[in-house]
Parts: C-alpha cells; structure tokens; sequence
C-alpha cells in the first residue's frame, strides 16, 4: 500500500511516503505561509527518493486542521484533485494527532492569533474531545488544574520552549487512526474560526 | 510548432471556480463555471475568506464535471494551465494548486497565464485576433487598455487610478439601492431613464488613466442632496446619467488611444463588456473607423471562466511559456513583462 502523508495547516511543512507502516522518505520543513510553492517540490522529492512514480500512489493521508486558513486548504486541494481524476483512496487526521504522537494526555496547542489557539487532548494518538479554540489564559487554567498533562506545540505562547515532537511517530501514528472519506466532495478543512472573522 | 493543442485550463482567481478543456485554442470542449454570486450577494460582495472556502468545496466536483463533459482522458492533454493572478490570493492558490496537482500526476507542463490576458483571448472564440490591437479590459477589477502589438505581447496604455469600472458600478448600486451585483442592474434600470441629472467629468492626470471615484462620490452627493432639499429622487434618471458619465469616460479615453497607436482591431474584455449600452455606444464610435475591426466578445465569455485562460494558455503554451511546481500565485501579477 503507498501511501502519501501531507500536514500543511500550520507552520511545517510535512509530507511523507508511507508503505507498510514504514515512513520510505520524507520531507519535514519550516514552511511559514509558503506551504503552496514549496509542497509540490516536496511531493515530488519524497516519490524520487522513494523511487515511486506518482501513478502508483494508492492513497493519501491528510490533516484537515485545525490551523490557518489558507494552509489548511493546500493538502486538501491535492487531496480532492488526486480522488477526482485516480481511485485513490483519502484519510484525514489533524495536525494535533501529528504533533503529539504516541504522548499520554498531550494537550496540543498551536498558534491562533489574537492570545488563541487551536487546542485539543490527545491520548495515545486518539482525539479525547473535539479541537477547539481556547484563550491562552484558559490553556494556563488547564495547565493549573491537570498536573498530569503534557503540553506540546507552540509552548512559546505560554513563555516555553516550543516542543520537539517525534514527526515519524507521529506521522505513523495519524496514519494508525485516520479517517476514511467516504465523499470527497463533501470533505472541507477543520477551520474552528468563522469565514466572516476575516471580514477585511 | 503546429496549432494543435488540448489545454486543461483552471481558474480561481476571484469568486467563480472554473475548469475548462480548450482544443486548438478556440474549440471549447467544456467549461464549467461554479458561481459564488448568491452567497457574495448576502454580504454585498466578495468576501475573500468565504471565496477561498467555497472554491475548496466546489473544485473536485468542477473537474469531474469538467472531465466528464469535455469526453477526453487527462492523458491527452498537452498542458495544465491556470491563473497565476492577478486576484484574491486566497482563491488563487487553489486553481494553483490544482494545476500542479495534475501537472504533477499526469507529468504535464504547466502554463500560467494573466487573468486580464484570458479575459482579452476570450475574442478568439469569436474572431481572429488582428495584430496590432488595442484592447479595451473592464471589469470588476480592471479598467485597462492594452495595446498588443503582437499575439502575447502586451503594453498597458492606461489604466484605473482608482476603482474598477465594476467597482464603482457595485458601490452605485449599493446607494441606489439596487443590490449586488450592481452592473446589471444599472445597465437595466438606467434604459428606462433619460437625461435630468448632471454629474462632472472626469479628470485624470495621464490622457489614458481612468478614474471613477469622483464620479461615485458625485452620485452620493447627488442623492444627499435631494434628501436634504425633499426632492424624490429618479433612480432610473440617475442611473441613466451615472452610465453615460462612465461610459463618455472609457470611450473617451478608447478614442484617445487610438489616436496613439496604430492598430488594426479593437477588442472589448471583461465582465463589464456584457454592459448592453457600452456594446451600443462602442459598435457606434467604431463606425468612425472604416479601417480598424471590433471585436465584442460572446456574452457566455464576458464574465470569469476557465474558456478564456485556456484561449490564451494556446497561445502562451506555444511561445514556450511556462510554470514549475515552485511558481506562486499573485495577488498583483503584472500583465506586462
Ligand atoms: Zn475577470
């Protein structure tokens, strides 16, 4: 089974060629809102070394937030391209599960802007509730009340150092508990925040 | 290099998801347009975020739709072209990244091409393009002129130093209360009204420049004014003078240009060139000019479509013109280069 692995709703840029729960090659890079011209290079870098010619590609692996809201929609675009013209089959997982791997209770929180994140708890590579969007100061209150969580992800916000996490554990762990798409079609990013928010 | 050509063609740029297949750069096997203009209307415009969402729901459906209606295989296209810009970055970056997506999978090249240059090749549907030409662009983002000396080159003479054309019909409309998108509207209620108001001409610093902003506020201060002095105001008189204003405006300044270049067509382009009064006026200056052909283009290819990117991706695919996968969308992609 050759799958491809894509996460571009936040900072990185991620992307992965996966066969048989192996990561075969791989491309993980600071990508700060230039997701959409560096992602097709990657794409194509990670099928060269992985010797893999793209119309071998069987099914894709996508996180469909929760994050920013042009890079939420990049992998996705060439998610529901790759199903609309191949029988290739679509995944989605969140950038969460990514970010906190195999963790116990790893509360993941990635910049939102304007004192927020996106948040949520993840155990083991499961989704404990629904990702959110939280104040910062609600996330220190979390941190106060739950002396047994881990805290992973833009740590900076809360004056700390940015976790590191293990990117092939994690990329192996949403690929474990992805989401099959049934309808393509109907398939839209997780972007927490309102279209009109954006009001201009 | 023969004129042979299949042409995959997206466009995104602003609030129409477009996919069109384009065969030897005039035979159109499919274009299929999904509008955003019912949800645009309820803000009163286009709003970027909320376009960038909708072209993310509505791009796989529009490429099998595409696909499917065209009766082609991807396989036998020569070339995935889209819109580089200029428009919503947004909404850009999905057509883009569609393109690629396909180049990619399919190892096609890829062409990019300039919106205002789709919205000029949309004329080779209905003629051949005769060089040199002045093109006159109006739209709801662009007022320009473009004289072409040859096919794919493009000089702009003049352009906007404010609002579109477009534009400043949206924001009229609004205070005439006529709903979005203003164009139509205008140009239908404005057929029912006749000279009464009196709005001031346009002055621009370059001969070739429009503006229409002053005219705009000249209608808002018109409206207040009869407010103030309790006088019903005639919308349809007032749409009648507002349209005459504009178009005395962009004909002036078409007129002028031609007295600069030496062409041997004009061409209309853009979704304002479905204005039934500018298509009236301009067919009527032209017959002052014996010697230079006009070109009005069919009113299915006024408005944004992936048709006119893939007319003007021929062109462009032939002259070698191309994109790799590191290319990005352009907010304010320059038409000359
Ligand atoms: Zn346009």
């Amino acid at each position: 089974m050759k799958q491809l692995f894509i996460d571009t709703a936040h900072r990185h840029l991620t992307v992965a060629c996966v066969e048989n729960g192996l990561i075969v090659s791989m491309v993980h890079q600071e990508a700060f809102k230039s997701q959409s011209e560096k992602v097709m290079d990657a794409i194509h870098q990670c099928f060269t070394s992985a010797d893999w010619q793209p119309r071998q590609l069987q099914s894709v692996i996508l996180t469909e937030g929760p994050g920013s809201y042009t890079g939420v929609r990049i992998a996705m675009t060439i998610a529901k391209v790759l199903a609309s013209v191949a029988s290739i089959q679509v995944f989605t997982t969140t950038t969460l599960q990514l970010i906190a791997a195999t963790g116990k209770n790893t509360f993941v929180m990635l910049d939102a802007r304007s004192s927020r994140v996106y948040g949520g708890l993840v155990d083991e590579g499961q989704l404990v509730q629904s990702p959110a969007i939280y104040t910062i100061e609600q996330v220190k209150q979390f941190k106060e009340a739950n002396s047994h969580w881990q805290f992973a992800g833009d740590l900076h916000l809360l004056n700390e150092a940015d976790s590191q996490s293990d990117i092939r554990e994690g990329i192996l762990t949403c690929i474990r508990y992805a989401r099959l798409i049934e309808d393509i079609d109907a398939l839209t990013p997780m972007y927490l925040k309102s279209g009109e928010e954006y009001k201009s | 290099m023969s004129d042979k050509s299949l042409i995959c063609a997206i466009e995104t740029s602003c609030d129409e998801t477009a996919i069109a297949f384009i065969q030897d750069g005039n035979k159109v096997l499919s274009n299929i347009v999904s509008s955003q203009i019912d949800t645009h209307r309820a803000f009163g415009g286009v709003m970027p975020e909320v376009a960038s969402r909708l072209h993310i729901e509505q791009i796989s459906l529009v490429l099998k739709d595409s696909i499917e209606k065209a009766g082609v295989s991807m396989e036998d296209v020569d070339a995935i072209a889209f819109t580089q810009g200029p428009g919503l970055i947004g909404s850009l970056h999905i057509g883009v990244l569609a393109s690629k997506t396909l180049a990619w999978y399919y190892q096609k090249p890829l062409v990019p091409v300039h919106h205002i240059a789709g919205h000029i090749y949309a004329n080779a549907f209905v003629t051949n393009l005769k060089f040199p030409l002045l093109a006159l662009v109006v739209s709801g983002g662009h007022t320009e002129l473009v004289y072409m000396k040859e096919d794919y080159d493009f000089e702009i003479l003049g352009t906007t130093q404010d609002d579109a054309i477009g534009e400043a019909y949206d924001k009229v409309a609004r205070v005439l209360e006529l709903g979005y998108p203003g164009g139509p509207a205008i140009d239908a209620l404005a057929k029912q009204g006749t000279t009464q108001y009196v709005l001031p001409r346009v002055k621009t610093e370059k001969p070739l420049d429009f503006s229409f902003s002053g005219l705009k506020s000249a209608v808002l201060q018109l409206v207040l004014k009869e407010e103030r002095q309790g006088r019903e105001l005639n919308k349809a008189n007032l749409a009648y003078a507002f349209q005459e204003a504009v178009l005395d405006e962009v004909l002036l300044k078409t007129k002028k240009a031609l007295e600069m270049v030496d062409v041997r067509q004009v061409v209309l382009a853009g979704g304002v060139s479905a204005n039934s009064r500018l298509r009236e006026r301009l067919i009527h200056m032209m017959d002052s000019y014996p010697d230079i052909a006009l070109s009005i283009p069919p009113l299915w290819c006024t408005t944004d479509n992936a048709a006119m990117i893939g007319a003007a991706a021929a062109i462009a695919f032939k002259k070698g013109i191309r994109a790799d996968f590191t290319t990005s969308a352009k907010a304010g992609l320059d038409l000359e280069v």
